[in-house]
């Protein structure tokens, strides 16, 4: 089977082309060595089968996030028999910079040129043929939603070849490549001159992969005379980009250039205060649907799930207690699962691929970058909180569109801090039903603010513009049901198979502990904690300590110590109250815990939860001191 | 490539010269003092110039580069930022009579101070940080790229860069140097 990488920059149409070339089969897994997720689909095309693998978007070869990082290692590894490249034909000379810079490393290339028919409306005439000529590799022009978009692709998939551009550099430089090519063993599949540049760039995938001791002296050299070695390198491919597409590309007298904003963009991008107020709605928006809907979905999945699920735990009574306990909560543990945190999830990957493909998400992130900014983190650090309104799990996994570690582990500090749809249970279910609605809603308030409280301390180490915002904002357009539905699939896939061995592993730890009666025994130390700092009958140390395994047995656990499901006769308001707060401001769930563990490392992960269980604590205490 | 320009003026202001000129005179050249300081200190380590009672001179070594600097300077090139610097201009968006106002202007502006509706062309980015000029490169922001600004609200710089609109947050926008056109 033949291997196709896709490769392009962001919002540029990737995979939609995978989408089109293999159905709906598309599966996910991490690259490996890496926690970042691809793509992956089969298609037979002619009489070859292919396995086509799609990349995170990537501007420029050099990596500024750690998702870029893996689209550099994908086309580093070289591990396919060819790139195909997707180019956006409305700014192709953009897309040409990458062009470039995969031609210089000699892998075999196809160029796939997407939104030409929009380059078209706006004036934009590309000579494919001439562009063939430029880049010695074959150019298709291709639509990935019109049916036989992508068959000319497929078709000249086996001419894919190395394409013929050299980039002269200056001469110092040039000087510098023939010096470090000497020592240079001869790389797998890619081009010595190009790994050569790379390393003189000092981009730090090559550099990994390639180490040479020699860089450092040349590079020393080139600096003492003057040059800047990344800048000089990336300028000149520029100015090769620039060049061809020049020689490619003819605008229609009068319609030259964008000469003005959209008008949703004057709108929004020109007035503080709409822009501010799109923000704010569409936060309301996320929330009022998630919420709302989500709860729908859970009561449909459970009437239709639970009496299966029911049915299997009594027949596994037959094989011994234990067994029945182990089957039990892990089944329950799945359907939790499935039932509270799916459709919250599955809603919020709609509403997010929808306001990717239309162009809004990119305008939310610079609205929002002033406020983020100031905390020292990225404006996409958005995303992952309020997914976290869903569940934790796909929220830490989704820190992994930030630029580096410290942002990851901060972010995922505030995400500890954001009320999951478990929690939500919790919120509602004791504080909601007991105290009412408003005191619900201020665990959020609540929530959120610790949050930005904890990144605005954890930020003193942080540099200062290490943190910065430079996006296209692409143009607006109509997303399409097929594509946004087949991304959120896609993602609630990746989410899925990364819990569901963690609700079993956590369901069978829960039983093994519950069946040897171990958590009144891990309870007792906290007791005294519990009853003396927060203010609670001892015994509620015992659902504290359950929501460590499962959020949303705390309530059913709680009711089970108390002796009562009537919690006003047995706790006081202010009790009800403190005791919401303790559970919901405490270490996330265990789940969570292995996706934490897995994305940032048992260090981190021991001070994260060490850091949110004080918090909480903390909170806790002193609210039970400030209340009336 | 701010001390790179810095030092080529030096060279090029005392080709123009005769090879010498009064240290104060560098300075009010080059438009910052301590600039010119690093820029003579650094030509002077390099055996490009000696320098003495308030006095700049070339050196043999020097004279070639001065008149190196010139030539490059009659092209324009020095204000883009040296030769390398130049393949990247062969087909700049200016017309020679646009370059050589901003050849006379001589001073580069910060992004982040243009108006809305200005245009300019991109000269470089000063930046140490690897991620950032490698994301600027790739969104189009390349030395002699032309832009326009079209809003500056909400604390980034909104610009059209190549028929792209992209966005920059004015910390970053005034690290990007562009001469206005």
């Amino acid at each position: 089977m033949k291997k196709i990488l896709l490769v392009g920059q962001p919002n540029v149409g990737k995979s939609s082309i995978l989408r089109a070339l293999t159905g709906a089969h598309v599966a996910i897994s991490n690259y490996p060595g890496t926690t970042v997720d691809v793509y992956h689909g089969r298609a037979r095309m002619g009489d070859e089968d292919y396995e086509i693998i799609d990349t995170p978007g990537i501007y420029n070869l050099y990596p500024s996030t750690m998702e870029e990082e893996v689209s550099e290692l994908a086309v580093l590894e070289a591990d396919y028999d060819a790139i195909v490249q997707v180019l956006d034909a409305t700014a192709l000379e953009r897309s040409l910079l990458l062009t470039v810079a995969l031609s210089e490393l000699g892998v075999p290339l196809l160029l796939a040129i997407n939104f030409w028919e929009e380059a078209e409306e706006r004036g934009i005439r590309i000579d494919y043929g001439k562009l063939e000529e430029l880049v010695d590799a074959p150019v298709v022009p291709v639509n990935p939603y019109r049916k036989g978009g992508v068959s000319e692709l497929a078709k000249r998939l086996r001419e894919a070849r190395k394409p013929s551009i050299i980039v002269r550099y200056d001469d110092d430089i040039e000087e510098a490549i023939r010096d470090v090519e000497r020592t240079l063993p001869q790389p797998h599949v890619l081009s010595k001159r190009g790994v050569t540049v790379r390393l003189l760039e000092e981009d730090p995938v090559v550099t990994r992969l390639y180490p040479c001791e020699r860089i450092g002296e040349a590079c020393r050299r080139l600096v003492i005379k003057g040059h800047e070695p990344q800048a000089d390198i990336e300028a000149t491919r520029a100015g090769y980009a620039l060049r061809m597409a020049s020689q490619v590309t003819s605008i229609s007298a009068g319609r030259e250039r964008i000469r003005s904003l959209h008008v949703m963009d004057r709108l929004v991008l020109s007035n503080t205060i709409a822009g501010v107020s799109m923000i704010l709605g569409l936060l309301l928006l996320i929330v009022v649907v998630v919420i709302y809907s989500g709860g729908i979905i859970q009561d449909a999945i459970l009437a239709l799930a639970g009496p299966p699920v029911d049915a299997a735990i009594a027949a596994s009574g037959s094989f011994g207690s234990l067994v029945r306990e182990v089957v039990s909560d892990s089944l329950e543990g799945l359907l939790g699962q499935y039932a509270v945190a799916v459709p919250y999830v599955f809603i919020f990957y709609l509403i997010l691929a929808a306001l990717e493909d239309s162009g809004i998400l990119s305008r939310a992130i610079v609205i929002l970058n002033t406020m983020m900014s100031r905390m020292g983190l990225s404006a996409k650090a958005v995303i992952p909180m309020l997914l976290g309104l869903g569940c934790s799990v796909p929220a830490i996994r989704s820190t992994r569109l930030l630029p580096d570690r410290e942002q990851k582990t901060r972010t995922t500090l505030m995400i500890s801090m954001i009320p999951c749809s478990s929690r939500a249970a919790i919120i509602f279910g004791l504080i909601g039903h007991g105290l009412g609605v408003w005191w619900a809603l201020s665990v959020y308030v609540l929530g959120f603010g610790l949050a930005f409280i904890l990144a605005a301390i954890s930020r003193g180490t942080s540099t200062r513009g290490m943190v910065f915002l430079v996006e296209d904002l692409p143009p607006y357009r109509i997303p399409r049901a097929g594509g946004v539905a087949a991304k959120s699939w896609w993602r609630l896939l990746d989410f899925l198979i990364l819990v569901t061995p963690l609700v079993i592993v956590g369901g069978i730890a829960y039983a093994v502990i519950s069946y040897y009666g171990l958590v009144n025994m891990l309870a007792a130390p906290f007791e005294a904690l519990v009853a003396s700092w927060l203010g609670l009958p001892p015994l509620a140390a015992i659902p504290l300590l359950y929501g460590f395994l499962q959020k949303d047995l705390t309530i059913a656990m709680l009711a089970s110590v108390l002796g009562t499901a009537n919690f006003a006769t047995a706790l006081t308001a202010k009790q009800i109250y403190v005791f919401g707060l303790a559970s919901t401001f405490q270490v996330p769930c265990i789940i969570a815990f292995g996706a934490l563990v897995k994305e940032l490392g048992w260090r981190r992960t021991l001070s994260i939860e060490a850091v949110s269980l004080f918090t909480g604590l903390f909170v806790s205490g002193i609210a039970l001191r400030l209340l009336p | 490539m701010e001390e790179r320009i810095a030092r080529d003026d030096v060279l090029r202001f005392l080709a123009e010269h005769g090879g010498s000129a009064k240290t104060d005179e560098v300075r009010s050249e080059v438009g910052d003092s301590e600039l010119a300081d690093t820029a003579i200190d650094f030509l002077t380590e390099g055996g490009l110039v000696e320098g003495g009672e308030g006095k700049v001179k070339l050196t043999e070594t020097g004279w070639r580069e001065g008149r190196e600097a010139l030539r490059r300077h009659e092209q324009l090139e020095e204000i883009l930022g040296g030769h390398s610097m130049a393949h990247a201009l062969e087909h700049l968006e200016l017309k020679p009579e646009q370059m050589m106002r901003i050849a006379s202007i001589g001073r580069l502006t910060p992004l982040s101070e243009l108006r809305e509706g200005e245009e300019a062309v991109v000269v470089f980015p000063k930046t140490n940080n690897p991620r950032m000029l490698a994301r600027l490169f790739g969104i189009g922001l390349v030395p002699g790229a032309r832009l326009i600004v079209m809003s500056r609200k909400l604390g980034s710089v909104i610009v059209v860069v190549r028929n792209v609109l992209a966005a920059v947050d004015r910390d970053t926008a005034g690290l990007v140097m562009v001469a206005k056109a």
